[in-house]
């Protein structure tokens, strides 16, 4: 168990000072100060800026990414949006087990849960803005022209809508804070509504991103292309929401510790729990499910074919058995380092698997001078992007009520 | 990367997509065992 002081209630600002604290953000002092502060995250926001402005008014994609006809999809639809989907899947893994579930301990894993649920897609739209070659009609798939037969389409429209319900789940934590409880109260009433779309939208578009890549079969290396990769996207989104909500809760139980009511301190080691047995059970299905389409459309000579067999077999056991016999191991000694080991790899495990499916493994029929490889300024803005969610979740959990209650409710309430 | 499938080949693919499903089911039954077996009782604070 752990061995934290459980601490006293963290302060909540009263919505006055909370008004405040929105102005100073107006100020540039505010910014300078941050500066000041932490150089090399102002840094990173600083050179950010910079490739922003030579994105969208000076250089354009040509000017700013190695990305071409042959390979129109990059790092930003690999790492922005592929994996920050995938991570970001901690929202309905937690509400499912703590309010569709009833999964006691899993309460106080809500609130973070959906933050960094809620940042990371919003992000992922953020950073679709920079991908697309004309971003003020990212809109128009949705209400002007909807191509009801594309995958792209069904992605866009899921990720809208769960962005949309994500933001509503979150909205209580901003009007607790100012003060405007009344819609918190309208909120909190349609909890389960909410929660349940949040699932039904996740399902569909967790697996259509993996069905996106079957329209591939041709660029593709056998080893990932499956008729079951919706399936495969879909299984490991889970572990990847679950490890990510474990990852991220280490990171804020060690820097925000301050900001921790006794109570989320104390459940604080029931999560890492639940989620240990839930992601061992995972990985172990999604090891055989990997396996299984290897049998089924024989592709076992592949498997001991160069580096694409070397990579996709240390995915298989380095980041997809090990991680699932760690979280067992984990889970039956109670040890929290051995989970969180587990869940650091995972995190990993799900990169290295959306980077084979969407980069490593993709157009690999193409001469080596063809190839795609990211340019500083596309790694420039993923960085930035990721900067960004990092300013952000600090920002709003210093200042609200995401690791306690608010003060203004009594014990009970998500 | 070209493979061609024949009737036969198909066949034995199959046969071992599902002999895989089975060793995997019964290797779920012994992980089941390992993952639970030192289990807290329902009434400690897990």
């Amino acid at each position: 168990m752990s061995q934290h002081d459980h601490g006293a209630q963290p302060v909540i600002l009263p919505p006055q000072e909370a008004w405040g604290v929105i102005k100073s953000l107006l100020n540039p002092v505010t910014y300078l100060k941050f500066a000041k502060e932490h150089p090399i995250l102002s840094l990173i926001f600083l050179v950010g800026v910079v490739v922003t402005v030579n994105r969208f008014l000076i250089g354009g994609l040509a000017g700013t990414t190695n990305l071409d006809d042959n390979n129109p999809w990059g790092i930003w639809i690999s790492f922005d949006l592929l994996c920050g989907v995938a991570l970001a899947a901690g929202g309905y893994t937690t509400t499912a087990g703590a309010l569709i579930f009833n999964i006691k301990g899993l309460r106080t894993a809500v609130k973070p849960a959906i933050l960094t649920a809620f940042l990371g897609y919003a992000f992922v739209v953020y950073a679709l803005l920079y991908d697309v070659g004309q971003p003020w009609r990212l809109p128009y798939p949705v209400f002007w022209s909807q191509g009801t037969s594309s995958v792209l389409f069904e992605v866009g429209l899921c990720v809208m809508l769960y962005v949309t319900v994500l933001m509503i789940e979150w909205l209580p934590n901003f009007t607790d804070w100012v003060g405007m409880q009344k819609i918190s109260h309208v909120i909190h009433k349609c909890t389960i509504a909410l929660t349940i779309m949040g699932i039904v939208l996740s399902t569909m578009h967790q697996s259509s991103l993996g069905m996106l890549y079957l329209i591939a079969p041709h660029k593709m290396h056998p080893l990932w292309y499956s008729a079951h990769l919706p399936l495969q996207f879909f299984v490991s989104s889970m572990v990847a929401g679950m490890s990510m909500v474990i990852f991220e809760g280490t990171i804020s139980h060690h820097y925000m510790h301050s900001r921790m009511s006794p109570e989320y301190n104390r459940d604080h080691d029931g999560v890492l729990f639940a989620f240990a047995k839930a992601c061992s059970i995972i990985l172990f299905g999604y090891f055989f499910m990997k396996w299984v389409p290897i049998a089924g459309e024989n592709k076992w000579g592949y498997i001991f074919d160069g580096k694409y067999g070397l990579m996709w077999l240390i995915e298989m056991f380095g980041f997809i058995a090990i991680p699932c016999f760690l979280y067992a191991v984990g889970y039956r000694s109670r040890s929290t380092g051995t989970i969180k080991a587990a869940a650091t790899i995972s995190v990993l495990g799900i990169v290295f698997n959306r980077f084979n499916v969407s980069w490593f493994g993709f157009n690999i029929h193409l001469r080596p001078e063809q190839q795609y490889f990211p340019s500083v300024q596309e790694v420039i803005v993923s960085v930035f992007v990721v900067t960004l969610i990092i300013l952000c979740f600090r920002f709003i959990s210093k200042y609200m009520a995401i690791f306690s209650d608010h003060p203004s409710y009594s014990k009970g309430h998500h | 990367m070209e493979f061609h499938v024949y009737h036969d080949q198909m066949v034995y693919s199959k046969a071992a997509a599902y002999i895989l499903m089975a060793v995997a089911l019964a290797c779920s039954v012994v992980w089941w065992k390992f993952l639970t077996g030192k289990e807290p009782k329902k009434n400690d604070d897990h």
